[in-house]
């Protein structure tokens, strides 16, 4: 993309094992081609920020880069994935957002950050908000890995991983002994959107101080208030005409439920431990820390709850996430490792919520936190050559340890007195310890075919204290999880590769299903301390075909889930015992769940394309497609003589058919001109738990097509060569048409028509 | 768990425990503690059960001043369980039990914690310390708990009350008061059980209090019954059951049931029973007739019809019950008996007013009194009888 000059390729290029070699190539979208440029606009080819992502060779994967994060305009970094191919992205609340890969969210699919994983303990079934709680603007990379990836990626990776990758100093400008002047650049960015009245601003720093230390250091704040969107309509109308979520200000037009704050700060020490050239140029040591701040975002489907007052509502007090780790990546250039990376992080996910009732005159208050502590390394082999024969190896190891503190509270507001409950969301003091240990094997057999071959093996274990108050039972559980993946690619000729994988996908239960007592969606959902893995078995079938003018790539995948853990209702009888609000709240409320592993296998398949086309007159013509089918066996056992009884359901939440295409032409220099295009067919295959989420409509939620246009000028090719070192403007309007629509699963409707515009600026 | 005073809670503590600061509130913590252990010299020595043990069905008896509609003669049409009757036809509901459409009926949690707060405060000449109340509190402010559908509860005996999406305005704070009859759950019940409460925590006249939070939650389950099943017509089968339950409390016919049905029952056993009729007659019609909207709607109104007079007979008898008490007691109790009764009694005036307006316009004038002493017990029951004389 032109706009604003360099990648993560461009940049100082970890030397990460996980990089995926040329051939592991990636689907694309528009502004992908030349998504890596030098400062003068050259393209560099797009097999380099490929290279420079951490893809999973042969599989399913794309990349959102830098470049298009700056002329999309995204509110967030979920919201960046909207145009991938095969990524859906749900909102449960305004200042949240979760993707969708193939077919499952949340708890389902692994985030990281620059290799450091983000999944913990606590992720909940369904969407959750975490990838919200990264900041976008601290992203060079998105890489999208689509399909069961758990040889790799470990726990979770049932439907794919989201790895997000940070902004680096520019390796170009690193100054060498002889000429060790001090090259550091200042930003500033602001930020306007008119839907939700969103404003905003950043500072950065970034460069070199000396040869040896490298800088990016930044902070950022934003607000948003209210989010302007059309209701969509009920597809059953039988009933009521528009959902009871969101409820709506006077104008009809201001979402209740919605709005936050936000503020960021990040630092970034690049340490490098080689010289400015030559085999050792990318040793570096990392030492980073980011800081996520979010206060007062509500959930948009508890602000106000479906038939409650309006002032009732859950919101989000603090949402934070603080990461900090430390990073050694080597190339020691020996034939069995010859790239090494080993890291060492903590994280603290912080989450204080407050559920206002005015009526009552009560406050209900809960707080949870996990303190997590990481260990990798990974590590990679050089390539083995005999002849026509090749043969290289990735390997790597994860150590995770999890501890939580949770507290509720109920505050009786006119009578002046707190409410301490035994236990929260979670049980305080609970731990959880996961090991494991992975390797890869590629071998290439001449040009024509490559083969790959995986496995993962390792344990977690889970500890919950009792508490005999809320009838909670102690958990001692031990897992020994492990997958094995199988590939080949085969290449008939150059431009055309053909690939065929079996992967695995595992997710051990975790705290949250072993433990947790909340008001989900649905309904109330209680622990299981019981739950056994999760395992999914992924077969697809992908082609890609790539021109220079031209790239293309399908993907056909069928994944069979066993012993899938699912929500199944249960009576009032069923509710744990004990005399905390959380036992009395399962059984007030309309419907009960707890997390089951269900006999017999679920299965979800579908296919996925994205096609990129390079017309003359520097115009770019992408689209994506996505499709996926979900049915499993029905966790609700039949009622003696239930009439009608369907022994296989739909799975929730499953996304409907659905695509992009996005447009981008170059017309002059230093300026940019786009459209995109999001649409979705309508969703009415819903599980029997959808039927009592207040987040979709009744009858499912109905198909939208939407509009996106989008105006940018580079004005640093505009003025004299080195008056700024880059600067931009850039201008999207979303949802040009003023479509009511909503991503199926959300409770917040798209952004009404509006304006975004950024001007960044950097000396 | 603890209970502590929250009058300082600071909103930024990273953790709130020993970061907030003893305030105002600890005075009324002081207080309740006090109130906790201090044993009126009144309180009858009659324990109330665990507050756990559902089984409990209440200390009162009959006051003997209902005059039993059991001789009534029931109207032509009403549903009769097991009974040929035009135009009803042969339904899930024949065999005289109610059989739910969803086993699992969240109404009849919402009925325990009632029971649970009648033992707390009212339940066998109790008089409850400001930590009864402030434990009721707590019973009501369960998630989707008793205080949370009052919040919600609409009369649907009045006009819908809806915004431009067809969404209702009752549940908005500023609008619902240029509608206090139809949203008469945020405008009318909450703002008088938050004040009982409050007072009774306060330690004023904890009987008089306690017995205005009956009073309050006693017309919100007869203002429920009605709501559920219409909203059962309208909105989703499950309604029903609701409707049903927020009667019985979940419990058989033949049981001593629970929440409205315990006190209709006491009060007079045949009123309780065409309740349950016509509880069986809005499942009959939901068996025979499934659609939304519904596509029967003759048996819908006969059901409704029959649901209504049920309802107010019902309470009725409940306030005539309650006026025989009054009638022998003196003081706080009588002062009690009162409370409960002006609520319970205002609850009709709706019902009167359609059937008889002199009468309703007698029984108003009665209720609108606040002296207790000053109120013509025998007239208001004569009133309420020939209002109110058969289901």
């Amino acid at each position: 993309m032109v706009l604003c000059g360099r990648s993560q390729a461009q940049r100082l290029a970890p030397a990460s094992p996980d990089s995926a070699p040329s051939n592991g190539a990636s689907e694309p979208t528009a502004g992908s081609k030349d998504s890596v440029t030098s400062e003068s606009g050259d393209s560099t080819p797009f097999e380099t920020r490929v290279r420079a992502s951490r893809g999973v060779p042969g599989r399913a994967n794309s990349v959102v880069t830098r470049e298009q994060l700056d002329e999309r305009l995204p509110r967030s970094a979920p919201d960046a994935l909207r145009y991938e191919p095969g990524v859906y992205v749900q909102q449960t609340a305004h200042g949240q957002g979760s993707a969708f890969l193939r077919g499952v969210t949340g708890q389902h699919t692994v985030l990281l950050y620059d290799g450091v994983r983000l999944n913990n303990s606590l992720y909940r079934q369904g969407p959750n908000q975490y990838f919200f709680t990264i900041d976008s603007q601290t992203i060079d990379q998105i890489v999208v890995q689509r399909g069961s990836a758990s040889v790799r990626f470990g726990s979770d990776a049932i439907g794919g991983a989201i790895e997000a990758l940070p902004i680096q100093p520019l390796a170009a400008e690193r100054p060498t002994i002889e000429k060790p002047r001090p090259l550091l650049h200042g930003q500033a960015l602001g930020r306007f959107a008119s839907a939700d009245r969103e404003a905003g601003g950043r500072l950065r720093l970034s460069g070199w101080l000396s040869p040896r230390v490298g800088l990016v250091v930044g902070g950022g704040y934003r607000t948003a208030g209210l989010l302007d969107g059309r209701a969509v309509r009920n597809i059953d109308q039988s009933v009521a005409p528009f959902p009871e979520v969101p409820r709506y200000t006077g104008n009809g037009l201001a979402q209740l439920g919605t709005g936050f704050r936000e503020g960021t700060a990040d630092l970034r020490l690049v340490i490098p431990l080689g010289p400015a050239t030559g085999p050792r140029q990318n040793d570096q040591l990392v030492l980073a820390a980011y800081q996520y701040l979010q206060f007062d975002a509500p959930r948009t489907d508890q602000c106000p709850p479906a038939y409650a007052p309006l002032d009732e509502c859950l919101i989000y007090e603090e949402q934070f996430r603080t990461l900090a780790y430390a990073s050694l990546r080597l190339s020691p250039g020996l034939r069995g490792l010859s790239r090494l990376q080993t890291t060492v992080s903590y994280q603290l996910q912080h989450e204080r919520r407050r559920r206002d009732r005015p009526s009552a005159k009560v406050r209900e208050r809960g707080l949870d936190q996990v303190h997590t502590l990481g260990l990798t390394a990974r590590g990679e082999s050089s390539t083995l050559r005999r002849r026509w024969f090749g043969l290289r190896g990735r390997y790597g190891l994860d150590l995770y340890h999890d501890q939580v503190e949770s507290q509720a509270a109920l505050d009786v507001l006119d009578l002046g007195f707190t409410r301490d409950w035994s236990r929260g969301q979670y049980i305080a003091g609970s731990r959880y310890t996961s090991f494991a240990g992975f390797a890869e094997a590629e071998a290439s057999f001449g040009r024509y075919v490559v083969a790959r071959a995986g496995g993962r093996l390792g344990m977690a274990a889970a500890w919950v204290p009792a508490d005999a108050e809320s009838a909670t039972q102690a958990a001692d559980r031990l897992f020994v999880p492990y997958a094995f993946d199988v590939g080949m690619e085969v290449r008939p000729r150059g431009e055309l590769s053909l690939l065929f994988n079996l992967n695995q996908g595992f997710r051990t239960p975790n705290l949250d299903d072993l433990s947790s007592r909340q008001a989900t969606g649905p309904g109330f959902q209680f622990e299981n301390a019981a739950l056994q893995p999760e395992r999914s078995l992924t077969a697809e079938a992908g082609v890609r075909l790539t021109f220079s003018w031209l790239s293309l790539s399908a993907w056909f995948f069928n994944m069979g889930l066993h012993e899938a853990i699912v929500r199944r209702p249960r009576s009032i009888a069923e509710c744990p015992r004990g005399s905390g609000l959380d036992a009395l709240g399962c059984m007030t409320s309309w419907s009960r769940f707890q997390l089951v592993n269900i006999g017999g296998r679920g299965v979800i398949w579908g296919a996925e394309g994205a096609l990129l086309v390079h017309l003359p007159l520097r115009i770019d013509l992408s689209a994506t497609l996505a499709y996926a089918y979900g049915e499993a066996p029905n966790p609700t056992p039949p009622g003696v003589g239930e009439v009608g009884y369907q022994a296989i359901v739909p799975l929730s939440r499953i996304p409907p058919l659905n695509g992009t295409a996005e447009l981008r032409l170059r017309p002059l220099r230093g300026t940019v001109l786009g459209a995109g295009l999001r649409w979705a067919t309508e969703q009415t295959r819903l599980a029997p738990a959808d039927y009592n989420d207040a987040r979709i409509p009744r009858g499912g939620t109905p198909g939208f097509v939407v509009v996106d246009l989008r105006a940018g000028l580079r004005l640093h090719d505009l003025v004299p060569r080195g008056l700024l070192h880059r600067a931009t403007a850039m201008l999207v309007v979303e949802n040009a048409g003023d479509v009511a629509y909503r991503y199926h699963g959300s409770s917040v409707n798209g952004p009404s028509s509006s304006v975004t515009f950024s001007l960044d600026i950097e000396r | 768990m603890t209970l502590r005073s929250s009058s300082s809670y600071s909103s930024r503590a990273w953790l709130w425990n020993g970061t907030r600061r003893a305030g105002l509130g600890a005075a009324l913590a002081l207080g309740l503690g006090l109130g906790c252990s201090a044993t009126p010299a009144e309180q009858v020595q009659m324990m109330p059960p665990d507050l756990g043990d559902t089984s409990f069905t209440g200390c009162r008896a009959g006051s003997g001043s209902v005059m039993s509609s059991a001789s009534c003669t029931r109207q032509g049409t009403d549903y009769q369980p097991g009974k040929t009757v035009n135009p009803w036809p042969a339904c899930v509901s024949d065999g005289n039990t109610y059989v739910p459409v969803n086993a699992n009926i969240s109404t009849v949690a919402r009925i325990t914690a009632f029971e649970t707060i009648a033992n707390l405060l009212w339940e066998c000449d109790k008089v409850p310390t400001p930590a009864d109340f402030a434990e009721a509190k707590v019973q009501l402010s369960i998630a989707n708990g008793l205080q949370s559908r009052l919040d919600r509860r609409e009369d649907e005996h009045y006009p819908v009350f809806v915004n431009g999406m067809g969404q209702t305005l009752c549940t908005d704070p500023v609008q619902s008061i240029n509608q206090p009859d139809r949203c008469v759950g945020p405008v009318r019940m909450v703002p008088a059980l938050n004040a009982a409460v409050m007072a009774g925590a306060s330690g004023q006249e904890p009987r008089v209090q306690a017995a205005r939070v009956e009073g309050i939650l006693i017309w919100f389950l007869y203002t429920s019954v009605y709501k559920e099943a219409v909203t059962c017509g309208r909105d989703k089968l499950d309604d029903c059951d609701s409707s049903w339950a927020y009667f019985t409390g979940g419990e058989a016919r033949s049981s001593a049931g629970k929440g409205f049905m315990r006190y209709a029952k006491v009060a007079d056993a045949a009123a309780a029973d065409r309740v349950y009729d016509a509880s069986l007659a809005v499942r009959c019609w939901r068996d025979v007739d499934r659609m939304l909207p519904p596509g029967n709607s003759t048996l819908q109104n006969l059901a409704y019809g029959q649901l209504d007079r049920a309802l107010d007979r019902a309470l009725a008898a409940t306030v005539i019950d309650r006026l025989g008490y009054m009638k022998r007691n003196s003081g706080e109790r009588r002062a009690a008996d009162w409370a409960f009764i002006s609520i319970t009694a205002a609850a009709l005036d709706r019902a009167a007013t359609a059937r008889n307006t002199p009468l309703a316009q007698t029984l108003r004038k009665e209720v609108q009194k606040t002296d207790p002493n000053s109120v013509n017990i025998d007239d208001m029951i004569s009133t309420l009888q020939q209002l109110f004389p058969c289901s």
